[in-house]
């Protein structure tokens, strides 16, 4: 009886999220197109982002074979792979950075009286797919040109690893920036710890191949600071670099732990939530 | 009406600890902490289809019982039971049943129009699209809001927003719903409509409201009881009526001169009555009497000085509750 009121409560819990996340869909599009010139900009900085990008590899290049075993070819699918992944996480980190100033100015009370799973609203609120096509799309393509894919090697086990890392580290990496987003319940602000978490993750995640760095270094910086879990791991792995099976143990271990450190720091936040006065 | 409790409040107390500033350096090295007791050993029950005035001066703890009440605070001491439930457990059953409006905070996403707002409404609550149908066309055209249905939010004036607001509160049909000054900023003829709206719809689906004011006309309009606490305690708890009723033998008079009078000429004359002036403006003096003592006032007052008009009113609320302020 028990058991069928867990499964029960466990479907209607994902039923739940997944209905919220069609909602995020539908949503963002009509937010996104309430100010249709916006973004043009974007646009136009993702682009020269990727060819700046290929431009310093090939610069680099001239004067070396390969970086860590990554040919010229490897870092434009390395570069490829991590663009993918910063728009991925963008669906979701624009609606955690509000959480600073719902913590600020009280616009938690309105969500937190509403019987959905709260946490997940806040990050779901918005799936912004239109902003996220308009703005990478045409970047990943001007990326993916640059590619030459017939001297990459992909096994099928190797292609599937690589997903699987990918959607797990966008959890991880997306935690890592809720803790420090949610410092502000306890700090009154987090700008600063966003803005450092933002920083420290765009220095290093898209921009240094995971297997150039030392043993200590890559567990480093896949646990306690999860910054290299989506492009760089992933790419290693999409590349048959390095020991799927093991980074998919580790990886594993820190998604689980991502989890309940989420989730113990939104129950404490709410405890301590003080709600801005009227 | 009286019939079961939806809120039972008891020994409800919040402690806030806000840090002092005294410089950069002491406050990391001795930070030093201030408790302040926001709500203090408060106790009340509301019954079922009441419509309840939560009054008191800024800061007495209104909003913060209002919050501990909806699960948006935890109280430090007390228990507080809403529906049958805990409300900071915030289970999905307690929080489908209930519904908050702030008048300062939006709850409707800017940028999409009223009409979006609702049904995201309607999938949140999981409310019959028929039921949600008939709702929307009866509050729509309560509040005259059906040509404002394809408007983003972020164009409406601050009254139409409050009017949708409060519509996207009622589509769910909750049995609680709290209310934070809804009226604040309106204009007169906004605020009437509201009134006149929470009134009827709160009697027609018999919903317990909790309101908060500092507009006496929301209070009159709208409730049946209230409850006023200053500096977190309770200092007055009945109905409207009750209240009213101990004010029943005594007016207040405006008496408006031609050419205002000395104050220690008018003094003279109510010191013979049970009578005593309330305010000095203008070229009129407001005057509250017993009616025992009615005739012989107005008869004193107008006999040397000319008087342009007389105006002779019930005692106002706002008068009632700063008696009860100062009493407690």
């Amino acid at each position: 009886m028990k058991i069928r009121y867990s499964v029960n409560n466990l479907i209607n819990g994902m039923r739940t999220r997944l209905e919220l996340i069609r909602l995020g869909v539908k949503y963002a599009w009509f937010n996104d197109t309430a100010y249709p010139l916006d973004g043009i900009t974007n646009l136009i900085t993702t682009i020269t982002y990727s060819l700046v990008g290929l431009g310093l590899f090939n610069i680099l290049y001239r004067h070396f074979h390969t970086i860590g075993s990554y040919s010229e070819n490897d870092m434009r699918f390395f570069l490829l792979v991590s663009h993918a992944a910063y728009f991925l996480n963008s669906l979701t980190y624009y609606n955690m950075l509000d959480l600073d100033q719902y913590i600020n100015e009280g616009g938690l009370d309105t969500i937190l009286t509403k019987p959905i799973p709260s946490l997940f609203f806040i990050v779901h609120r918005r799936i912004s797919l239109f902003t996220m096509l308009r703005d990478g799309l045409p970047a990943v393509i001007v990326n993916s040109l640059f590619v030459n894919f017939n001297l990459i090697h992909f096994t099928f086990g190797n292609l599937l690893s690589g997903v699987v890392v990918l959607v797990m580290g966008l959890f991880i990496l997306q935690t890592f920036h809720f803790l420090a987003i949610i410092s502000a319940t306890w700090t009154g602000r987090s700008r600063q710890a966003s803005g450092l978490a933002y920083a420290v993750d765009q220095a290093i995640s898209g921009k240094i191949p995971y297997d150039v760095m030392n043993r200590n270094m890559r567990l480093f910086l896949i646990t306690i600071l999860p910054v290299m879990v989506t492009g760089p791991v992933a790419t290693s792995i999409f590349l048959g670099k390095g020991n799927s099976a093991h980074l998919i143990s580790i990886l594993s271990i820190t998604f689980v732990i991502a989890i309940l450190l989420r989730h113990l720091a939104w129950t404490s936040a709410l405890r301590r939530y003080s709600s801005a006065s009227s | 009406m009286k019939n079961k409790p939806v809120i039972k409040v008891s020994h409800l107390t919040k402690v806030f600890k806000t840090k002092r500033k005294h410089g950069f350096f002491k406050d990391i090295l001795r930070p030093d902490y201030v408790l302040t007791k926001a709500v203090d050993d408060l106790s009340f029950d509301v019954f079922t289809g009441e419509s309840v005035a939560f009054l008191g001066p800024n800061g007495a703890g209104k909003t913060t019982t209002t919050k501990m009440l909806s699960g948006l605070i935890y109280p430090s001491a007390g228990t507080v039971n809403v529906l049958g439930f805990m409300p900071f457990d915030k289970k999905r059953e307690f929080l489908s049943q209930i519904g908050l409006v702030m008048g300062n905070k939006s709850g409707l996403n800017w940028d999409l129009t009223t009409r979006q707002s609702y049904e995201l409404y309607q999938r949140i609550y999981k409310i019959d699209p028929v039921v949600f149908q008939k709702k929307v066309n009866e509050m729509t055209t309560l509040l005259h809001t059906k040509d404002l249905m394809d408007i983003p939010i972020r164009k409406l004036s601050l009254g139409e927003r409050m009017k949708q607001e409060l519509i996207a509160s009622f589509l769910h049909s909750p049995k609680v719903l709290f209310l934070d000054e809804p009226t604040i900023g309106l204009d007169i003829t906004s605020k009437h409509l509201i009134r006149k709206f929470l009134r009827d719809i709160q009697s027609k689906y018999n919903v317990t409201l909790l309101l908060t004011s500092h507009d006496m006309d929301d209070v009159e309009t709208v409730c049946d009881r209230v409850i006023v606490i200053d500096k977190g305690k309770k200092v007055y708890d009945d109905t409207l009526s009750n209240l009213s009723n101990t004010y029943k033998d005594k007016r207040y008079v405006n008496f408006v001169f031609r050419e205002l009078p000395p104050m220690e000429y008018i003094s003279s004359i109510l010191e013979q009555y049970d009578a005593s002036i309330i305010t000095s403006q203008d070229e009129a003096y407001l005057v509250a009497v017993s009616n025992t003592d009615m005739a012989g006032v107005i008869t004193a007052m107008t006999s040397e000085y000319n008087i342009v008009d007389i105006d002779i009113e019930k005692v106002p609320l706002e008068k009632m509750i700063e008696d009860i302020f100062v009493a407690g």
